[in-house]
């Protein structure tokens, strides 16, 4: 801990890594707490692998085609919207096939990504960095498009609160009101797909779920308005993120896991103490 | 004057399986009916069908005198407790601000004007005070009624209830149906029950739905006619009021 307060003014990776954690934070909340009230945290883990082939497929346009402006988050924004198009459709047309739809489109995207890897020539494309995070590996121009990804997130979300809690709450009746109800969780989805591309940087496709839930899981124990629980949660992830990079830095431990040990530990202490309680007062 | 609800020669089916077939119905403006039948026997497509959330293949329908769609703002709507997670974290008086969704407002939250009218309607089914409290901390009894408030807000001209008193004890069945019966005086409601013993007394239609439809005024409701509707003593009876069709 004291090592990473020594050696944060001096490194600017340290910084970087900072401020990324601190900045997908706000549309971690913010997202968070619509994702873990609608109960869809399984939509947002199918569009979280499925993240790994848009990588991939941009990592191996900018190795054989030499389009050094593809960046690999372009590729990871694009198969997020994909994938959470897909969901979208399936969810509002074919319900009753929605699960097995989604599994397929978890796997098929891991596995898009992984042959795009094996394809792509050169020096080893770091696959364990997407899965797992590296969060001391963010550039400049990462935070950039992370900071611009992460405002529009946000605006969008904070912005149809109303139109989005209503949906969350009872879709049927929110149509009968007249609102564009497809349209609205089409929206939700895209937040969603977007915020995992943001947290998956921090801590990687496979624990981003974690990420994206556990916050707003903790803060529900807290608070009961929508909004509430917002705020409280952007205040939790950045906590996690902060202290996950704290405390890995001086005994060099994978940050994004250490992010994630934190925030479930805090999720199952809380909700174990709101079991007690809730025991003492039946009794 | 128009009828609330004009339904002639309705079929409706699902994926080829018929659901309603030849439905005849009219509702008076004003009216308090009582929808009522077996289970699966077509109750909830009814009420939907006027909702204009389903199509129907064959037959006209109309509500307050033009097409369901077209008519939703005027329309209050309360859906069967388990559509709505009660565990949803949400304070009540933003559930009931969601029945005034269609009047808009320019900010993501709900003005001072919208959150008195949530407040009035709070009181009209008797939960004044409660507005900030959690949703999820209120008993089944209150929130049924929170979905009422929700549904009233709007000042609707016809109040389609499915199942307002399921999962309620008697007492706060009889205080839901004498607020219905209050809110009757500005309002047509159409309820949906499980329970045409305890509704008779409050409505003065039933409506039974089992494929076909029947209306019966409630004075003709007997001893009979509720054991045909669930097929309890008697498979058949003949009805002698005009419309003189029997249910199968």
């Amino acid at each position: 801990m004291i090592e990473f307060l020594e050696a944060l003014p001096r490194f600017g990776f340290l910084q970087y890594a900072l401020w990324a954690g601190l900045l997908s934070s706000l549309s971690c909340g913010v997202v968070g707490a619509y994702v873990v009230s609608r109960r869809i945290s399984y939509l947002a883990g199918a569009i979280a692998h499925s993240v790994l082939a848009g990588l991939g497929a941009a990592r191996y346009l900018q190795a054989t085609r030499g389009w050094d402006w593809l960046h690999p988050l372009y590729g990871a924004v694009a198969a997020a919207l994909i994938a959470a198009a897909l969901i979208g459709l399936v969810n509002l047309r074919a319900r009753q096939r929605e699960d097995t739809i989604i599994g397929a489109i978890w796997a098929l995207g891991m596995a898009l990504g992984i042959l795009f890897m094996a394809a792509t020539p050169g020096y080893g494309v770091d696959l364990m960095g997407y899965l797992f995070g590296n969060i001391l590996m963010v550039s400049p121009t990462d935070l950039w498009l992370l900071g611009g990804l992460g405002a529009l997130v946000t605006l969008a979300g904070l912005g149809c609160y109303r139109q989005l809690l209503a949906v969350c709450f009872d879709a049927e009746f929110a149509r009968l009101r007249g609102l564009a109800v497809e349209g609205y969780y089409l929206l939700l989805l895209g937040l969603t797909a977007l915020t995992v591309v943001l947290l998956s940087t921090v801590v990687g496709l496979i624990m981003v779920i974690a990420l994206l839930t556990l916050p707003a899981a903790v803060a529900g124990h807290f608070c009961f308005r929508l909004w509430q629980i917002m705020a409280a949660a952007v205040g939790l992830s950045a906590l996690f993120t902060t202290a996950g990079l704290a405390i890995s830095y001086g005994p060099d431990l994978p940050t994004g896991a250490v992010i994630i040990v934190l925030a479930g530990a805090s999720y199952l202490l809380v909700a174990g103490l709101a079991w007690v309680r809730g025991r003492g007062r039946g009794a | 004057m128009v009828n609330a609800v004009e339904i002639s020669g309705l079929s409706f089916a699902y994926n080829g399986q018929p659901v309603l077939e030849g439905v005849d119905l009219t509702v008076p403006e004003l009216a308090f009916a009582a929808v009522v039948g077996p289970n699966g026997g077509g109750k909830t497509t009814l009420l939907k069908l006027m909702l204009g959330l389903l199509t129907p293949q064959r037959g006209r329908l109309a509500v307050l005198g033009g097409p369901p769609q077209e008519v939703r703002g005027r329309v209050g709507y309360m859906p069967q407790h388990s559509q709505v997670d009660p565990a949803f974290p949400v304070a009540v008086q933003d559930v009931v601000l969601m029945g005034r969704l269609g009047a808009g407002g320019r900010w993501p939250w709900a003005g001072r004007a919208a959150r008195r009218e949530a407040d009035a309607a709070l009181e009209r089914v008797g939960l004044t005070g409660l507005a900030a409290r959690p949703f999820h901390d209120l008993s089944g009894g209150q929130r049924q009624r929170v979905l009422i408030a929700r549904a009233l807000v709007d000042r609707p001209r016809l109040l389609l209830m499915d199942e307002p008193t399921a999962n309620v004890d008697a007492a706060a069945e009889r205080e839901v149906f004498e607020l219905l019966k209050e809110l009757n005086r500005e309002a047509t409601v159409i309820v949906v029950s499980h329970d045409i013993g305890f509704v008779s007394p409050y409505v003065g239609q039933v409506i039974c739905v089992n494929r076909r439809v029947v209306s019966h005024p409630t004075c003709d409701i007997t001893g009979e006619v509720i054991a045909e509707i669930y097929g309890r003593e008697v498979l058949m009876v003949r009805h002698d009021h005009h419309l003189g069709c029997r249910h199968d």
